[in-house]
């Protein structure tokens, strides 16, 4: 099956957490779907091990080149499920004010939708992901409904630091997590392995490749893995794309026509695809009459911060990450010397990447952290950084991939608001330490996380690329759903909000094609 | 049914495993090297020439080169032996059997490899990438000889095996994620680097210096960091210059700052304050020449971190057990803990 040669209705790029979701809504509706994923396709019970380094190869590691004033290369993750493999399954919805940032606070720009039009989304993909937690108890989230399962019990570092939280006056919130805390979807409830970053042997962290894909395929769709997406076609007559042209596994071109085309592969590889597209019509990039493609380039500025207390915590075991979540520091506060603000998670992970977010430290220093890990408890620091034009994802003029095609630039640097922000981040982690019992705390470098903004939607195609249900405004068959499309970052994790929009999407672009809007 | 062991600089492992198909079946699928690359992913290709055959293997974004000496005995046994590549010695043996029931056959491998004096601590690595990749070959297989009988040789979405995992493609990805580097493909002879008394013991102490031995272990100390450190160098563009440079200017500065012609002699304290104006780069240019001294540094770091805590020994002395899930992960994580002590006593 390594050449399709009959005319599909949709084609995929990108089978990770929003590819899997179209790819589902879409085949259960009746359309035929491929999906192109340039990573290969994993079987749990056979590739995911209790090993560290089996983490990597989940992660997208082609080469991209870096520069500005702080240079950043945030995860991606590759193989069919996506990121969605190696994440930690932490699935915060973003606040009801994170869609209007601009018109409160100003900066940045409003999102086209509001928390209320991705609401009954945001719902039914907790549902069919299956997402853990207590609704109602965190005071910042929108109104929404119930959980589909109840929440992942505090693992015993988390129950430590969250007497920390309470010391300083916070709120200790149960982590959304899309792991399974009873038996749900016909997977087990979590054995607390904790080896959630290496792909979860027992699927009891939801990936799309457990959930979303089988039951595309079961309606048709095809999912071709190890198959790298390097043009998206255009038919200047019709104003339309018509297809994707792919290496296959042995790099073979090939091509598939399709009606419709749908680009998920993360907000590098996404602009980096449309650059390549580049044609007579769209010299600058395929679908870029605004000029925007590429730019605004956001992740959040990270940081961990260890404390060591007396007593065992073993943050070996249990969830690597968020079953713990504060929050009391997301809003924005005009007392402090920035706007917006963070997310407090849990995280302690094994040995050799705990110690790798403390290369700041060496010697004896360094030593003693690691001496005592199992007394470790930990905070990830994830917080919002501010959108910047001078930060952009264009193609690098020098440096090629393996098939001899120009590779991502990252062009990026912190706003004076990001570095002030994860410094009262890293205060606040120390003090709840501190607080919690903490003999040492240890702060790590600085560094980034999730990857958004470089193809904004908005309702202006002077200021977007694609409107607010990811369509490009310049062509109709075209669509966007990945955090590519994030006009502002929000304080949380981006999976769950993406997954919505690809949702949102997905059923926009059944009710139009049913309409024949879409031809 | 799974034995594998290791005993100083060799390896032995064997492996038996039932498949539900005849034994010419599975032998036809054994015996067809050239279409390993089929259905087994860490193969980028196989191509024969007489009885000789060129593997080119990849782990993660690594390509390794082998050559192999074949012999088959048709319907029995396909008996192979390097003729070169990354181990100095590994022979082995696909032998197939009548199976446990009428419908299956029974497939053992065993695998021989040797290294030489500095190999302990790569034969355990290898140890623990073979066993996991062992596991991933015998299903690669099993799948291969179904989807025959099926005729369904081309479905893409059947799950092969995985590149992945592995030590050189494990530092590869993160050295490229580090710092940018480019991907390099094949390897090189072992460098003489390191077999030089000199820069041997100049790069223990530097590894030393980086994790100290104290009161609570040895540190990086006996851990095999020069067998890691001439492994990367050879499948790592870049590193054997990396490593000379800083061999020859970590002298240079020990004469400069401390008045003493070798690094080895300086005391810990001033080993310490020579790597730490290493890596804040507080250094003579001219010495390290193109070597930015915080790369070297960061290198340093990175080999001698990982070796630290990814050793089992460390594990056991730090409370961290290792793999969980086949012994039933921790439902027990939301309750009070306890250092893991009994794993510690009992391994």
């Amino acid at each position: 099956m390594n050449e399709i040669h009959e005319t599909v209705d949709v084609c995929i790029v990108g089978v990770g957490a929003c590819g899997g979701v179209v790819a589902k809504e879409l085949a259960e509706a009746g359309f035929s779907v491929v999906g192109l994923e340039a990573g290969l396709r994993y079987d749990p019970g056979v590739d995911f091990e209790n090993d560290e380094a089996e983490m990597l190869k989940l992660l997208w590691s082609g080469p991209r080149v870096t520069s500005g004033q702080d240079p950043i290369n945030p995860w991606s993750g590759t193989g069919v499920g996506g990121g969605t493999l190696v994440w930690c399954g932490v699935t915060p919805r973003f606040h009801v004010n994170d869609f209007r940032r601009a018109s409160i606070e100003g900066g940045g720009v409003d999102w086209p939708l509001t928390y209320a039009d991705l609401a009954p989304y945001y719902d039914q993909v907790e549902a069919d992901f299956g997402v853990a937690g207590e609704a109602g108890e965190n005071p910042w989230e929108g109104p929404r409904g119930p959980f589909p399962m109840p929440p992942v019990p505090f693992s015993y570092q988390a129950q430590a630091l969250a007497r920390g939280v309470e010391k300083v006056g916070g709120h200790a919130l149960h982590g959304p997590l899309a792991i399974t805390s009873v038996a749900y979807g016909g997977r087990e409830a979590c054995n607390g392995c904790g080896f959630c970053m290496q792909g979860c042997r027992s699927k009891a962290k939801s990936t799309t490749l457990f959930t979303h894909v089988p039951q595309a395929e079961a309606r048709g769709a095809r999912i071709l893995s190890e198959s790298t997406a390097f043009r998206i076609e255009y038919d200047a007559q019709r104003s339309r794309v018509n297809g994707v042209s792919y290496f296959d596994a042995e790099g073979t071109a090939r091509h598939i026509s399709a009606r419709l085309v749908v680009v998920a592969a993360h907000a590098v590889e996404t602009p980096r695809l449309l650059l390549l597209s580049a044609n007579n019509t769209f010299p600058e990039g395929l679908a870029n009459s605004s000029g925007l493609l590429g730019k605004n380039f956001m992740a959040h500025p990270t940081c961990t911060v260890t404390g060591l207390f007396n007593e065992p915590l073993n943050g070996f075991k249990g969830p690597v990450m968020g079953d713990l979540l504060v929050q009391d520091w997301y809003e924005t506060d005009p007392q402090r010397d920035f706007v917006r603000g963070y997310t407090l998670e849990k995280f302690v992970p094994g040995p050799f990447f705990y110690a790798s977010n403390m290369m700041n430290l060496w010697g004896a220093e360094l030593k003693e952290m690691i001496r005592y890990y199992a007394h470790a408890g930990g905070w990830w620091v994830c917080g919002e950084g501010l959108t910047s034009d001078k930060n952009s994802v264009t193609l690098d003029p020098e440096v090629k991939d393996k098939h001899g095609l120009p590779v991502a630039h990252l062009t990026h640097g912190w706003a004076e608001n990001d570095v002030r922000l994860i410094q009262h981040g890293i205060q606040q982690s120390t003090e709840i330490l501190e607080a919690a019992g903490a003999w040492r705390v240890q702060a790590g470098p600085v560094s980034s996380a999730h990857p958004m903004g470089t193809v904004r939607m908005g309702d202006d195609p002077q200021t977007s690329v694609v409107n607010s249900y990811c369509q490009s405004h310049d062509i109709p068959n075209l669509f966007v759903t990945d955090t590519s499309v994030f006009p502002t970052g929000g304080g949380a994790n981006t999976t769950l909000t993406a997954m919505a929009i690809a949702l949102r999407a997905s059923h926009y672009i059944i009710e139009q094609a049913r309409a024949g809007e879409l031809d | 049914m799974r034995t594998w062991q290791i005993r100083e600089n060799e390896f032995d492992l064997s492996i038996t495993h039932n498949i539900d198909a005849s034994k010419e079946a599975v032998y036809d699928v054994l015996a067809d090297l050239e279409a390993y690359p089929d259905f087994i992913n860490d193969l980028v290709s196989v191509k024969r020439d007489g009885d000789v055959y060129h593997f080119v293997a990849r782990a993660a974004i690594l390509t390794i080169p082998a050559t192999v000496a074949v012999i088959k005995t048709p319907g029995q046994t396909v008996a192979f032996e390097l003729v070169e590549g990354p181990v100095d010695r590994l022979k082995g043996a696909w032998l197939v059997e009548a199976g446990d029931t009428p419908d299956q056959t029974k497939v053992t491998l065993t695998v021989h490899a040797e290294t030489d004096e500095r190999g302990e601590w790569l034969l355990r690595m290898t140890g623990r990438y073979v066993q996991n990749k062992t596991d991933k070959l015998i299903t690669a297989f099993s799948y291969r000889v179904v989807e025959l009988q099926r005729g369904d040789v081309t479905a893409t979405s059947v799950p092969r095996t995985a590149p992945g995992g592995g030590l050189i493609g494990w530092f590869k990805r993160l050295w490229a994620r580090i710092f940018g580097a480019q991907a390099v493909a094949s390897a090189k002879p072992a460098s003489t680097l390191f077999r030089d008394e000199h820069n041997v013991e100049t790069l223990e102490a530097l590894a030393s210096t980086m994790m100290p031995a104290d009161e609570f272990d040895a540190g990086v100390q006996d851990l095999g960091f020069i067998s890691l450190a001439e492994m990367r160098s050879r499948y790592e563009a870049g590193r054997e210059t990396l490593y000379a440079t800083a061999l020859d200017a970590v002298d240079k500065m020990a004469q400069a700052m401390f008045d003493k012609p070798y690094f080895v002699d300086l005391t810990p304290a001033d080993r310490a304050a020579l790597l730490d104006a290493v890596r804040q780069g507080r250094v003579n240019g001219e010495v390290w020449g193109h070597v930015e001294p915080s790369t070297f540094f960061g290198a340093l770091w990175e080999d001698v971190i990982f070796l630290y805590c990814t050793h089992p020994d460390t594990w056991r002395r730090i409370g961290f057990p290792g793999p969980s899930f086949d012994t039933g992960g921790y439902p027990d994580y939301s309750k009070p803990q306890d250092l893991m002590r009994k794993w510690q006593a009992g391994q």
